[in-house]
C-alpha cells in the first residue's frame, strides 16, 4: 500500500512538488549561466542563490503539507478511521519526501556538474551527499516536526517560535566560548552530533507518532532534542579537538614541529583598543615544518598567572589563521586594559595552549592565466586576467567545499610573481561542504602590480610581458595531522611592548 | 460487539467522559443521545482509538479499542459531520483510493449507493455541500459491508430531503450490521433505533431497548375536581410535574398502570381523570433533559 498511498500524495501535492523541483531547475539554469569571467557579481549569480532558497522554502512546505494530508495530531482525518497500516503510511510519506522532494534536486544537481565539465564520480559524489545532508539536517527534522502540528498554520507558526528563541539564545551566546567551535574548522564535529542528536529525536517522534499518536509526548520529545542540540554547543572544544585529532589522517605527522617564544623575532605589539580591551601581539617561531608543509592556527587559549595568584583566561582575537612558510606567527590575544597596565608593572605567567593543524601539499596543477582546466581535488576552474581590478581571477566550480590551496601566477620561465595561500579552516569530509547546490563556486585573485596604481603590498610588478603566457599553478592542501602544543612564558612583561 | 467500562477522559479542567460504560449488543441500533457536550462523540473517539482514554477500557469486536489494527478498521464504517477528507480529490478519485484497503469492498453495492445518493464522481470532494459530504462519507463507509457502523451526527446540519436519501441508503444494509450512531435528530433514530443510551455530562444515566423504553415513559396528566398544585414530595420516577388549573401533569419514567392507579388512589378521591399517553424518543429526551437542569 505503500506506491497506493504516494500516489495519493503524488496527486494531491504532485503540482506543489513538481514546483518546487522547477524552482531548483531554474537555479542550476542560472548558475550554469554563470559566467566564470564575469566573477561573482553577476546578476545571475545572485538570481541563483534568490532561487536557491526559494526551492528550499517550497521545499520545506511541501514536506510539511505532505505530512498533514494524513496528519497525525488531531482528531478529523479520516485515516484514522480507516485500515491503514501505520507503517505504510509513514514509509509512503518518507518515499515521498525522499523520490519526489529531494530525489529531482539529487538529479539536477549531478546535470549541474556533469554540465559543468566536472568528474561523474566527483559529481555524484557530492550530489548524493548534499541530498543525504539535505535530508538529515532539514527534510526529516521538518517531517518530524509536521507530524506534531495539525495544519501549516500550527507548523509555520510553531517553527517561527522556535527558530525565535532559536536566535535570541544564539544572540546571547554569540560572544561566549560556544560560538568559537560552531564558527572553527572543527565546527562539523559539532554540527555532525546535532545531527546526529536531530536524527534521533525525529526517529522518536516518528515511533511515537505513527506508532502510537503520542502527541504530547512527542512535542516533548522533539523540545528536549532541539534544546539538547543547541545546548551541545557548549561541548568543550578540548574534546572536539581530540576528536578532530584522533581522526588525522597521518597522526605523528606532526611531531617534529616544536614552536618556542621568541621576543627576539619582533618586539610585542599592542594595537586595536577597543572598548576596554587591546590586542597584544605575541610572537612565536615554529620549527620542523616542512618543505610542502603548512601550519593553520585553530586557536589558542591563555591564560596569565599574575605574582598574586590571579588568574585570567584571554581570547584570541581570531581563528583559522594559516601561519608563513616562514615559520612566524603572532598570537593576537586580547586584554583588558588593567590587565595589561599591571603586566607592564611586573611579570606574570603566561600559558599558553596552541592548538594546531599541519597541511601537507598534493600535486601541483597548471593552467593558462587565461585559460580553462579541470583540476585534481578542486573542481572545474577558469582563469581570466582582470586589468581594472589587476588580477588574474580564478573561478572554480567545486563539488563539496573547496579545499585549502597554494596558488602561484608564474611567467614564461616559470618563476612565481605572486603567490597566495588560501584556506577557510574546515576539516569537515570534503563532501560535507553543502552549500547552495552541491556544486559551489570558489573564487581566488592572484593580484599584480599594473601601471600606475596604488599597489596591493602583496603583489609583485608585472607588465604586459610577464603576463603574456602567464601560467596558473596550484597546489591542494590536505590537512594530515591535528595537534596542540603549549608554551609557557614564566616572566611575561608588557614593558617594552610597543 | 462494544463494551466500555468505566470510561474517563479529560480535556483540561473539562471532565468530557467520568466513568461511562455501555455495553452495545451485536446486531442492535445503538443511538447514544444527549444534550451537546454529553460525551457522545468523545465516546465514539475513544471507541474508535483516535481519543485514548485516561481510565477504563472499550473492547470493540472483542479487540481493546487502543490496539485496533487495520483487520478490525477493515471491518469498521465511519461516518461523522467532522470527517476530513482530502478536499482536492475527486469523489471518484477518493472512492478510487479506499477500495484496495477492504477485502470486502463490493464495487456494484458502491455503484448503486452512489448512484441512490447522487454523488458527482467528478466533483472535489472540497466542493461538495455539507450535506453531499455527509453522503460522501456514507458511500466510503457502506460498500465494504461493515460489521459495525458507527455514525457521529450524521444528520447534524442536513435537509430533510438528503436525510431521508440518507437513511434510504443505510436501511437496506442496517439489519445486516450493528449501528452506534449519535445524534440530536430522535425522530430519524426513533425510525432505526432498537437501543438507546442517554449521555449527560460525561456519564450513561440508562441504556435500555427502546421498546423497554418506550414502555415506561408515559406523559400523564391527571385531572382533579379541584385546583391542582405539584405535590410537594412527587415520586422520584416522576419528571417535570407541573400543574395547570385542575390538572396536573408530569412524565412517568417507570409507568405501569398499577403503579400509577396505586399513586391516583393516594390522592384521596379527587382524580376525575387519568390519561397517561405514550412518548416519542423526542418528547422523552426532552423531559429527561429538562428534568436534569431543573
Amino acid at each position: 500500500m505503500v506506491w497506493h498511498i504516494l500516489k495519493k500524495d503524488w496527486k494531491l501535492m504532485g503540482r506543489m512538488a513538481a514546483g518546487a523541483a522547477l524552482l531548483y531547475a531554474m537555479r542550476v539554469v542560472f548558475s550554469l549561466r554563470v559566467e566564470p569571467r564575469m566573477g561573482r557579481m553577476t546578476p545571475a549569480f545572485d538570481l541563483q542563490y534568490v532561487l536557491s532558497t526559494l526551492s528550499l522554502i517550497a521545499e520545506v512546505l511541501v514536506v510539511a503539507l505532505v505530512v498533514q494530508k494524513d496528519a497525525i495530531a488531531g482528531l478529523r482525518q479520516d485515516w484514522l478511521v480507516r485500515p491503514v497500516k501505520r507503517t505504510d503510511l509513514l514509509l509512503s510519506k518518507l518515499a515521498f519526501v525522499v523520490l519526489l522532494v529531494q530525489g529531482p534536486v539529487l538529479v539536477l544537481d549531478v546535470v549541474e556538474g556533469l554540465a559543468a565539465g566536472i568528474g561523474p564520480g566527483a559529481v555524484l559524489a557530492a550530489s548524493v551527499w548534499r541530498s543525504v545532508w539535505m535530508l538529515g539536517t532539514l527534510l526529516l527534522p521538518v517531517f518530524a516536526f509536521a507530524t506534531l502540528t495539525r495544519n501549516l498554520m500550527e507548523a509555520v507558526g510553531a517553527g517561527l517560535a522556535v527558530t525565535l528563541v532559536f536566535a535570541m539564545f544564539q544572540s546571547a551566546t554569540m560572544n561566549t566560548g560556544a560560538s568559537l567551535l560552531a564558527s572553527s574548522g572543527i565546527g562539523w564535529i559539532l554540527s555532525s552530533m546535532q545531527t546526529a542528536w536531530l536524527l534521533a529525536g525525529v526517529a522518536a517522534i516518528l515511533g511515537l507518532q505513527y506508532y502510537r499518536r503520542k502527541v504530547a509526548a512527542a512535542r516533548w520529545v522533539g523540545g528536549l532534542a532541539i534544546a539538547a542540540a543547541v545546548a551541545m554547543q557548549f561541548v568543550p572544544w578540548q574534546q572536539a579537538f581530540a576528536i578532530q585529532a584522533k581522526l588525522s589522517s597521518k597522526p605523528s605527522a606532526a611531531n617534529g614541529i616544536q614552536v618556542r617564544f621568541d621576543k627576539g623575532v619582533r618586539n610585542m605589539r599592542m594595537y586595536g583598543a577597543e572598548d576596554d580591551r587591546i590586542t597584544v601581539a605575541i610572537p612565536f617561531v615554529f620549527e620542523g615544518v616542512g618543505l610542502g608543509e603548512r601550519l593553520i592556527e585553530d586557536r589558542v587559549s591563555a591564560r596569565v598567572i599574575e605574582a598574586n595568584g590571579k588568574v585570567t583566561s584571554l581570547n584570541r582575537e581570531w581563528e583559522g589563521r594559516s601561519i608563513g612558510f616562514s615559520g612566524n606567527f603572532e598570537a593576537g590575544l586580547l586584554m583588558t586594559k588593567d590587565l595589561v597596565g599591571r603586566l607592564k608593572r611586573g611579570p606574570a605567567r603566561l600559558e599558553l595552549e596552541l592548538y594546531l593543524t599541519l597541511a601537507q601539499a598534493g600535486e601541483e596543477a597548471r593552467m593558462a592565466a587565461e585559460g580553462s582546466a579541470l583540476i585534481d581535488g578542486i573542481g572545474r576552474c577558469a582563469a581570466w586576467k582582470d586589468f581594472v581590478a589587476s588580477e588574474v581571477e580564478v573561478n572554480c566550480r567545486v563539488p563539496g567545499k573547496a579545499p585549502c590551496a597554494y596558488w602561484e601566477l608564474e611567467d614564461t620561465t616559470g618563476r612565481a610573481f605572486v603567490r597566495r595561500f588560501s584556506c577557510t579552516s574546515d576539516y569537515a569530509p570534503r563532501l560535507m561542504g553543502v552549500g547552495n547546490g552541491a556544486i559551489r563556486w570558489s573564487h581566488q585573485g592572484l593580484p599584480f602590480e599594473f601601471g600606475p596604481k596604488i599597489g596591493d603590498p602583496l603583489a609583485e610588478a608585472a607588465d604586459e610581458q610577464k603576463l603574456k603566457g602567464a601560467q596558473v599553478m596550484v597546489q591542494v592542501y590536505r590537512a594530515v595531522d591535528h595537534f596542540t602544543r603549549q608554551v609557557v612564558i614564566p616572566d611575561f612583561l608588557l614593558n617594552d611592548a610597543r | 460487539m462494544i463494551r466500555a467500562e468505566n470510561l474517563w477522559k479529560k480535556f483540561g479542567r473539562h471532565e468530557a467522559l467520568r466513568g461511562l460504560s455501555l455495553t452495545v449488543p451485536e446486531g442492535s441500533s445503538y443511538a447514544l443521545i444527549g444534550a451537546n457536550g454529553a460525551g457522545k462523540t468523545t465516546t465514539i473517539r475513544v471507541l474508535m482509538n483516535i481519543l485514548e482514554a485516561e481510565r477504563g477500557q472499550a473492547t470493540v469486536m472483542g479487540m481493546d479499542s487502543r490496539r485496533l489494527s487495520p483487520r478490525e478498521l477493515a471491518q469498521i464504517g465511519y461516518v461523522s459531520e467532522n470527517q476530513e477528507m482530502p478536499a482536492s480529490l475527486r469523489v471518484g478519485e477518493y472512492l478510487d483510493y479506499l477500495r484496495p484497503f477492504y477485502a470486502g469492498w463490493d464495487r456494484d453495492l458502491e455503484g448503486s449507493i452512489v448512484r441512490h445518493l447522487g454523488l458527482p464522481l467528478e466533483r472535489r470532494i472540497g466542493h461538495l455541500s455539507h450535506g453531499m459530504r455527509m453522503k460522501m462519507g456514507l458511500a466510503c463507509a457502506l460498500p465494504f459491508r461493515p460489521r459495525l457502523l458507527i455514525l457521529d451526527e450524521p444528520f447534524s446540519g442536513l435537509d430533510p430531503l438528503v436525510r431521508d436519501e440518507f437513511m434510504e441508503s443505510l436501511l437496506p444494509q442496517a439489519d445486516e450490521m450493528t449501528v452506534l450512531i449519535s445524534s440530536h435528530e430522535l425522530s430519524e433514530i426513533e425510525g432505526m433505533a432498537s437501543h438507546v443510551a442517554y449521555l449527560d455530562e460525561g456519564k450513561l444515566l440508562f441504556e435500555e431497548s427502546m421498546s423497554d423504553l418506550s414502555a415506561r415513559f408515559r406523559e400523564v396528566h391527571v385531572t382533579l375536581d379541584r385546583e391542582a398544585a405539584a405535590p410537594g414530595r412527587a415520586p422520584a420516577e416522576w419528571l417535570n410535574v407541573r400543574a395547570s388549573g385542575n390538572v396536573l401533569m408530569f412524565v412517568d419514567s417507570l409507568f405501569s398502570e398499577e403503579r400509577l392507579g396505586a399513586a391516583m388512589g393516594s390522592m384521596n378521591g379527587a382524580v376525575r381523570n387519568v390519561d397517561a399517553k405514550p412518548m416519542g424518543l423526542r418528547s422523552i429526551f426532552t423531559a429527561l433533559a429538562r428534568s436534569r437542569k431543573g
